[in-house]
């Protein structure tokens, strides 16, 4: 990324959270699509539906659980990105973890510690907020 | 509206699963497609849903529209995320019907599938026979022409499999529809069709009723799939037969391979005919439901019959005759 001269920026900042990012939301999705096959995709198509259609109902809400893993794995692998952040960033953006990390390195131990509580609060709210919108609707016997 | 099926192939990975299969499906008719499993039952199915195209072959109706059957699977692939009510108004909503529409058709069909009380239930909720008739119903609410069912019956218990196969029998009646369902169980094809086409390894071995089918079959494949029968090895000397147990004559169909067959039901007899067939040695009585099966000894050579006579004593001979002409294969 130094070579192809996108350190520095935003874009590569992104690109290379994308990049540790991606194989873990690959991974986690298409196990969960491998998990059903086509076998609904075939029951929607019998009964008339065309592939958009199939898609939007039956595909999409089908992967719930591994799209919610994904996004889940995708957010704390990102947000503890502290040395490629560091690294492609050239330092300029500044996110929780590489805030962070000198604390801990000069010892400094206290301000270290606001900021894991931080970090702590950060992370498992939206794992709270993904958790509670993605989630199957579950049936009433079911606990 | 009747429906076709011209020299139908299928290839899969070089195999080829179905071979020239051709059938007519006769219009508000059941047609039962019977065979050991592996047999390309479920791809022949899979075709006329157009979930599958054939190698080769033609799938077509009298009407020349081209037809397409709703299926019902084998493990009712009920949409785990949507509830019963949704499930059965799927095939609506993908055609754009209006709510109003769909709530009437839904709120009717679940009335007659006697499910109405599980609207809002996940289909994880339910019992296999509940499941099934949402499947059903799912399928119904479309009006299909022709409906689809794959081992329809295989994952419930006895007594929910016949009330099943009432069931079906009843709203095929009442919605003049055809249906083709596929089997390995033979009383199920039996007792739920009008014709029963027989598929061991991709071909069409045989097509009847379910009498003729099992009074009658034409080749040892389909002879050796039915079972409960005896084959007796021996020697054709023209059209006479020569095998430790019997000599005499018999009628020789196609595919000879020189094997005497004697089905457990409906040929042997005590009661004298044409065809004296051997004396034997009665030397176990079972009790089967509403019949004996008998084990005879013939000169050291076993088999078994059935017979709803109560006069046989173990270890005494009686001589036994054909009810007509035996087969060899």
């Amino acid at each position: 990324m130094i070579k192809y001269g996108i350190n520095g920026s935003y874009f590569g900042v992104v690109s290379v959270h994308c990049m540790f990012c991606l194989p873990y939301a690959i991974k986690l999705l298409e196990d969960n699509l491998a998990l059903y096959g086509d076998k609904y995709e075939g029951v929607s198509t019998n009964l008339g539906a065309n592939w958009w259609q199939t898609f939007i109902r039956v595909t999409l809400p089908l992967s719930k659980n591994g799209l919610k893993g994904a996004i889940l794995m995708t957010y704390i692998v990102s947000m503890t990105q502290y040395l490629a952040t560091l690294m492609i960033g050239d330092g300029k953006y500044l996110t929780l973890s590489v805030r962070m990390f000198p604390f801990t390195q000069a010892g400094r131990y206290k301000i270290a510690a606001i900021y894991a509580i931080t970090f702590l609060i950060v992370t498992i709210i939206p794992l709270y907020i993904i958790e509670k919108v993605l989630i199957f609707r579950r049936g009433r016997h079911l606990s | 509206m009747s429906y076709y099926l011209e020299a139908i192939n299928q290839e899969k990975n070089h195999r080829r699963i179905l071979k020239n299969i051709s059938l007519e499906i006769n219009d508000n008719s059941i047609l039962a497609i019977l065979g050991p499993s592996g047999g390309g039952k479920t791809t022949l199915l899979n075709i006329l849903a157009r979930i599958d195209q054939p190698s080769y072959g033609k799938f077509y109706s009298s009407d020349n529209i081209v037809p397409k059957g709703i299926m019902i699977f084998q493990d009712y692939r009920l949409f785990p995320n949507m509830t019963v009510f949704q499930n059965i108004a799927f095939g609506l909503r993908v055609k754009k019907k209006s709510r109003s529409l769909i709530n009437i058709r839904c709120q009717k069909i679940m009335k007659t599938m006697d499910i109405a009380d599980l609207a809002e239930y996940y289909p994880h909720e339910l019992s296999g026979g509940q499941q099934q008739r949402v499947s059903l119903a799912r399928a119904m609410i479309l009006q299909p022409k022709l409906l689809l069912m794959d081992e329809p019956f295989s994952s419930l218990d006895e007594n929910l499999r016949l009330e099943m196969l009432n069931f079906v029998k009843k709203i095929q009646e009442k919605f003049k529809m055809t249906i083709v369902f596929v089997t390995h169980f033979k009383t199920e094809a039996y007792l739920l069709s009008n014709q029963v086409a027989i598929l061991i390894d991709g071909q069409i071995m045989q097509k009847g009723t379910p009498k003729e089918i099992e009074t009658h079959p034409e080749s040892f494949a389909v002879a050796k799939f039915l079972g409960q029968a005896n084959f007796i090895p021996g020697e054709l000397d023209e059209n006479c037969f020569i095998s430790s147990i019997y000599r005499g004559p018999v009628e020789i169909k196609s595919d000879s391979r020189q094997l005497l067959y004697i089905p457990f039901s409906n040929l042997i007899t005590v009661d004298k005919t044409d065809y004296f067939a051997f004396e034997a040695v009665v030397k176990e009585i079972n009790w089967i439901v509403n019949e004996n099966r008998l084990v005879l000894n013939i000169d050291q050579v076993q088999i078994q019959i059935n017979s709803n006579s109560s006069q046989f004593k173990i270890g005494k001979s009686y001589k036994f005759y054909f009810k007509q002409l035996p087969v060899v294969f």
